[in-house]
């Protein structure tokens, strides 16, 4: 428990991002914000050219696989982003994630936890079938809570209906 | 509104007399005055109140008299929901009657006592 | 139907009487079925002070009286200005034609002692147009500090005289304290008095925090925080605010907890594999009970007053509907039965209703049904209502209300089991997850 927090705030430190601890509920684009490219155009480990760090993981990878209404079935677009995440997580063995499960505010407080288990469940069964180890990964329902989108429109609810894997671990561990 | 059921009124009308009934219509309007004055507002169980039947007596005048006031049919509910329910109908009585109803005083004998039953049943339509 | 066997058998009562009785005159027998409904008018003069102190507390308890009653919807207050009678004296013999004349229906009168730090509040029940005194008069003792609960105590004496149903002003409400936008909703719990006076943080924002209940006797809260990352148990004492997590095992994530009548057991949520469903945990032990093992999501448990049954919400028919088990756990009932899915539904206090979350064609409302599914009743609508609680006389409930769009936030209301009197709760901030204590002791 404490080793995940612990390594989710070393997340946000090490890879030079904007991120905050919220910020991880935040957009894709936050790994790149507010980092100019490289004046030599080499990698910079930890950045989103670095293939083996998180910001590359959210941002080439994609983090994050997204549901129908109140459905906690993947998408064929969700198994080809889970298939890019299992190949990147047996690659980076060093890594452990969190999947996050969340849902849309049309829904009970409570009945919308125990969906976002479910969805972040769908993620984890599937890369654990794709070869992830179980004992990397868990999983965690934020429901309604942390909704990255705040307009009350399918637009948004469409893009908070997600599962995203969090990166945890990584260069120090 | 109809304050007094119908059918009760119907099935008196073959014994109606001038002078041993009230006539449909003064019926009715005593009965409405009352009405006017049961208020089930103040009631936490509204129109769920229980039904309660009243007895009283009435001066010439029309006036109920206080201390005549007795409640005396009840069905199984609570006690402290019948004295809610008695007590929201005896205001009503006294409220309305505090001048007197408009009674036909030759038929005072047969008004003189007089039994109201307060059913809110149908005000739960509403 | 009732109405007209009972018309039936007043005519044949009369007809009857009417036929035989020859010398006594038979009294006259009418059916009263309609009437009005209307707030019933009070007036309540500025109770007296007894002491030089009491000046001041004896207008603002007069007031908190005043407010509470007028707060149920179920009475109006007659503007002083209008008064003919002044009281000046508590014990003095009360003019009724005054009060009658302004059309007041009840009186209250009152009288408030400080002594030091001691408070005492007596009043006095009057039925104007009876003449009479409803009820004999009562005093409350307690603290300068909590005026406002000997306040509400006479309004709850007040109330229960006239309503025939006991109080519920002398309560509080635990609920979870909301700031920011949607995105960054930061949330704590706070404890108010029920009329959002006198609030109390009870944790800070670092963490989410979920659905507090009370227990049974109102010194303790269940709720669900993520301070571990993950979303737990927790009880927390409002006397010391110390809190404990009930254990759950690694990997798992339990939630939506509620004390049994006893307050011995707490029902709740545990989700593992994905798949969510109804444990009970026996405080004292830690040892914990599976009561439902479907693959559908079961959450939202209620125990019935008589801690007999157990109301939860389920999908396993497709969408989200409310079922009825046995405390043990075993064969469920389905009670709802109505278009649109159900969700976290409560039961009454005094065992008759359940009260639910409907969410039906883009709306979301506050309803009761009866405990076997019947006589449904929508009691709100809006964008977004949820998770209702009773007030301890199961007459009124209390909900939050989420408003559209990014700027939207969440605010408490109540509203009576009729759909009349919906009104907002205030609160210095935001509120959702509002739970309502019983009647303090």
């Amino acid at each position: 428990m404490n080793r995940i927090l612990t390594s989710s705030l070393l997340i946000a430190t090490l890879a030079m991002t904007a991120c905050t601890n919220a910020g991880r509920f935040g957009s894709q684009e936050a790994g790149a914000a507010g980092t100019s490219a490289p004046a030599n155009g080499g990698i910079v480990p930890g950045s989103a050219n670095d293939p083996r760090s998180t910001a590359f993981f959210q941002q080439s990878i994609g983090d994050r696989v997204l549901f129908e209404v109140d459905q906690s079935s993947l998408t064929p677009q969700g198994r080809a982003t889970l298939d890019g995440q299992s190949t990147w997580l047996m690659t980076n063995v060093e890594y452990t994630a969190v999947i996050e499960g969340h849902a849309d505010e049309q829904g009970t407080r409570e009945y919308n936890l125990a969906l976002g288990a479910r969805r972040a469940n769908a993620a984890r069964e599937y890369l654990i079938s794709k070869g992830v180890p179980a004992d990397r990964m868990r999983v965690v329902s934020y429901g309604k809570e942390r909704p990255i989108e705040i307009c009350s429109q399918e637009a948004c609810y469409a893009k908070n209906r997600r599962a995203v894997t969090v990166l945890a671990g990584g260069l120090t561990s | 509104m109809r304050m007094v059921s119908l059918l009760t009124a119907f099935l008196m009308a073959p014994v109606a007399q001038a002078q041993n009934t009230l006539s449909v219509e003064e019926r009715e309007a005593f009965g409405a005055e009352v009405a006017g004055c049961w208020n089930l507002g103040g009631l936490a169980e509204g129109a769920k109140t229980p039904v309660v039947t009243v007895a009283f007596s009435l001066s010439r005048d029309g006036v109920p008299v206080a201390d005549s006031l007795r409640l005396i049919g009840t069905g199984k509910d609570t006690a402290e929901a019948v004295k809610s329910a008695y007590q929201a109908a005896r205001r009503a009585i006294l409220r309305c009657g505090a001048k007197g109803y408009k009674l036909p005083l030759e038929k005072y004998e047969i008004w003189r006592n007089t039994e109201l039953t307060f059913n809110p049943e149908r005000m739960s339509l509403r | 139907m009732k109405s007209l066997v009972l018309s039936i058998s007043l005519a044949l009562i009369s007809l009857f009487g009417t036929l035989t009785a020859v010398q006594a005159q038979e009294p006259l027998r009418i059916i009263i079925d309609e009437g009005v409904i209307e707030p019933l008018p009070f007036a309540a003069p500025s109770f007296q002070p007894e002491s030089a102190e009491a000046g001041q507390l004896a207008a603002e308890v007069t007031r908190v009286v005043a407010e509470d009653l007028i707060g149920t919807g179920l009475f109006r207050e007659i503007s002083p200005g209008a008064f003919i009678s002044t009281v000046s004296d508590f014990n003095a013999p009360v003019q009724y034609a005054d009060w009658k004349a302004i059309n007041a229906q009840a009186l209250i009168t009152g009288a408030v002692n400080v002594s030091g730090n001691t408070l005492n509040v007596k009043f006095r029940l009057y039925d104007v147009f009876s003449g009479a005194e409803l009820g004999s008069g009562l005093q409350f003792a307690g603290t300068t500090e909590g005026w406002r609960r000997m306040a509400h105590k006479v309004a709850d004496a007040v109330y229960s005289r006239i309503t025939g149903e006991s109080g519920y002003f002398d309560s509080r409400v635990v609920y979870v304290s909301e700031t920011g936008p949607k995105d960054k909703r930061l949330k704590r719990l706070a404890v108010m008095d029920y009329d959002g006076a006198n609030v109390q943080y009870l944790t800070d924002s670092g963490a989410i925090v979920l659905a507090p209940r009370f227990s049974p006797s109102g010194d303790r809260v269940l709720y669900t925080s993520y301070e571990s990352g993950f979303p737990r148990i927790y009880v927390l004492d409002i006397g010391s605010v110390q809190r404990r997590v009930l254990e759950s095992a690694d990997g798992t994530m339990s939630f939506a907890p509620r004390f049994s009548p006893a307050g011995q057991t707490v029902v709740f949520s545990l989700s593992q594999g994905g798949n969510t469903d109804i444990y009970t945990m026996d405080v004292a032990t830690g040892q914990s009970t599976r009561l439902t093992k479907t693959p559908a999501i079961e959450t939202a448990p209620s125990y019935s007053p008589d801690g007999a049954r157990i109301v939860f919400e389920s999908d396993r028919s497709g969408t989200q509907q409310l079922y009825v088990m046995p405390a043990s756990g075993g064969e469920a009932q389905r009670i709802s039965f109505g278009e649109g899915r159900y969700g976290t539904p409560v039961w009454s206090p005094r065992g008759d209703l359940i009260a639910f979350t409907k969410q039906n064609k883009g709306r979301f409302h506050i309803g009761v049904m009866r405990v076997d599914g019947s006589q449904e009743r929508l009691l709100t609508s809006s964008f977004l209502d949820e998770g209702p609680t009773w007030a301890p006389n199961g007459r009124v409930i209390m909900f939050a209300r989420e408003t559209q769009g990014a700027g939207g936030s969440s605010s408490l209301y109540s509203v009576d089991i009729t759909g009349r009197n919906l009104r907002p709760v205030r609160t210095p901030e935001g509120g959702s997850d509002p739970s309502w204590s019983p009647l303090q002791p």
